[in-house]
């Protein structure tokens, strides 16, 4: 079956991003209308002809799209959509926006991502629903860190991945947070530093885990065309795919599920690397969900960026300078902050316009892009306009 | 027909006993309050005391753990049980966690299951 469809008539016209903090003092709509009026001016669009805005929340934590557009200025929306499934949904939404342009209900549409994640509510300290709390919170197991660090001890017994993969994941963090005016952790640390750092829950220290944040991130979705009137490189999407197996009560339950050693990414990637007619090799950055370090291992192997327990010495090889894959140059969640992926997808942006700055990887011109971890999520492909 | 609930499950840790729901139509175990198997959606399935006996298949030590901090730190595990349903549950043993590699065959401790109220696992030796 072929679900061609949008991919490759559609893109990313621009990203815009407000400042991360642990304290915004402002409320969560100030931040998402900042964000995409940033994301507005860099693709100089006229905002009468953005028609739709698409978001996304968990724990009710974030604002409506409809109030969204309406303190834009945008007049009259076509499309909306506002998704309650947390870190899975980032590239979910672009695609969304995306498939809402291609159908003709929307021309050009707004995705962001906007919360008070630390000095609000934080999903660290909320219930989820579902059923699965029932039986994790009577044993201890009350925090998601715990739920990740369960499905990270199982990919670890599958794989033979150790501790020092670990550390690897965290040292790539930190190489690209110090290079990053963004990221909250910015800290240049060594495997000793890591190794010092206090456990949370074992096998996950502190610096295995992202840090909640406040702050807003958005992108400008549109048809190519139209992408290729603004002002920036379009970033095209090439192929895109949302993938769920064997989910039981709620996310991360790892109740039914049958190899955590691999994870969506495994059941996804041939779907999402055949539309966009490219392979693993042919990455030059590789901007992938890391809510904590065991999930970028898990996904770097989902998406067959390197085989079953390779995951580590994969960053071991860019640590030490080797021409291997760009894993999230800027920091990604681990050293910037946990914007939920939306950041991510930002950051694939940046890189393919050139405009990542300090962290910028040279001739980026293929990125990946995904947004989960355990057993579903989303990704993409996106790539540079080769007009 | 039947259905393993929340109150069901529970009122059979408080004696000290696990529930396991097997459904009618594959086979399939699984130990977690649901109206159908997840493997199926077969709605038919039959609720019965599970043996306890099972294998680590993951587990965690928490050095942190809101409203658990006089616990900690303590080690969850999560049991595949024998007939494949997982669960979670606290191990009895807690100087041995660190010897832990996944796989060691573990029993459901009754008596502390009992008092805890939730699965407490022995490892067997």
């Amino acid at each position: 079956m072929s679900v061609r469809a949008y991919h490759g008539s559609t893109a990313i016209a621009s990203a815009g991003m407000t400042a991360l903090s642990f304290a915004s003092g402002r409320s969560v709509l100030s931040l998402a209308v900042e964000a995409c009026n940033e994301a507005i001016a860099a693709s100089g669009i006229d905002r009468k002809d953005i028609d739709g805005v698409v978001t996304f929340s968990m724990y009710g934590d974030s604002v409506p799209s409809e109030s969204v557009g309406g303190a834009l200025g945008l007049g009259d929306l076509s499309y909306v959509m506002d998704f309650n499934q947390g870190g899975q949904s980032a590239a979910y939404m672009v695609m969304h926006a995306a498939m809402a342009v291609h159908c003709g209900l929307a021309k050009s549409v707004l995705v962001l991502r906007a919360l008070n994640g630390r000095s609000g509510i934080r999903v660290g300290h909320e219930k989820a629903s579902g059923g699965g709390t029932d039986l994790r919170y009577p044993v201890g197991l009350v925090a998601y860190p715990q739920v990740q660090a369960m499905w990270a001890r199982r990919f670890m017994i599958e794989t033979g991945a150790t501790e020092s993969d670990l550390a690897a994941a965290a040292l790539n963090a930190s190489r690209g947070g110090a290079a990053n005016p963004r990221a909250l952790r910015r800290k240049s640390i060594s495997e000793t530093d890591y190794f010092a750092s206090p456990y949370v829950t074992e096998p996950f220290r502190t610096l295995d885990c992202t840090i909640e944040v406040d702050g807003a991130c958005a992108v400008l979705v549109t048809s190519l065309e139209r992408a290729r009137d603004l002002s920036l490189k379009p970033v095209v999407i090439a192929g895109s795919g949302w993938h769920s197996h064997q989910f039981d009560l709620d996310m991360a339950s790892p109740l039914t599920y049958d190899k955590p050693g691999y994870n969506y990414g495994y059941h996804l990637r041939h779907r999402l690397y055949g539309l966009a007619d490219l392979k693993p090799d042919d990455l030059d950055v590789a901007s992938l969900y890391d809510c904590f370090t065991g999930v970028l291992l898990q996904n770097i192997e989902g998406f067959g960026l390197a085989g079953p327990g390779q995951s580590g010495q994969l960053l071991r090889r860019s640590l030490a300078g080797e021409d291997v894959v760009a894993v999230n140059p800027s920091g990604g969640l681990l050293a910037e902050g946990y914007l939920h992926g939306m950041n991510l997808v930002a950051d694939a942006v940046w890189q393919l316009q050139g405009r990542a700055g300090p962290t910028q990887v040279s001739d980026a011109e293929t990125a990946l892009v995904c947004s989960g971890g355990c057993m579903c999520g989303s990704a993409m492909i996106v790539v540079g306009d080769r007009r | 027909m039947a259905e393993l609930t929340q109150p069901m499950r529970e009122a059979a840790l408080g004696e000290g006993k696990l529930l396991v729901a097997k459904c009618a139509h594959c086979g399939s175990e699984q130990c977690f309050a649901a109206p159908s198997c997840f493997a199926c959606g077969g709605t038919r399935q039959d609720i019965a005391a599970h043996t306890g006996s099972g294998t680590v298949f993951s587990w965690v030590v928490n050095h942190r753990a809101f409203g658990y901090e006089a616990e900690t730190p303590f080690t969850v595990l999560l049991v595949e049980l024998d007939g494949g349903g997982r669960v979670y549950g606290r191990l009895l043993e807690e100087g041995l966690r660190s010897e832990l590699a996944g796989g060691e065959v573990v029993t459901l401790d009754s008596e502390a299951t009992r008092i805890a109220s939730y699965p407490v696992f022995s490892l067997s030796s």
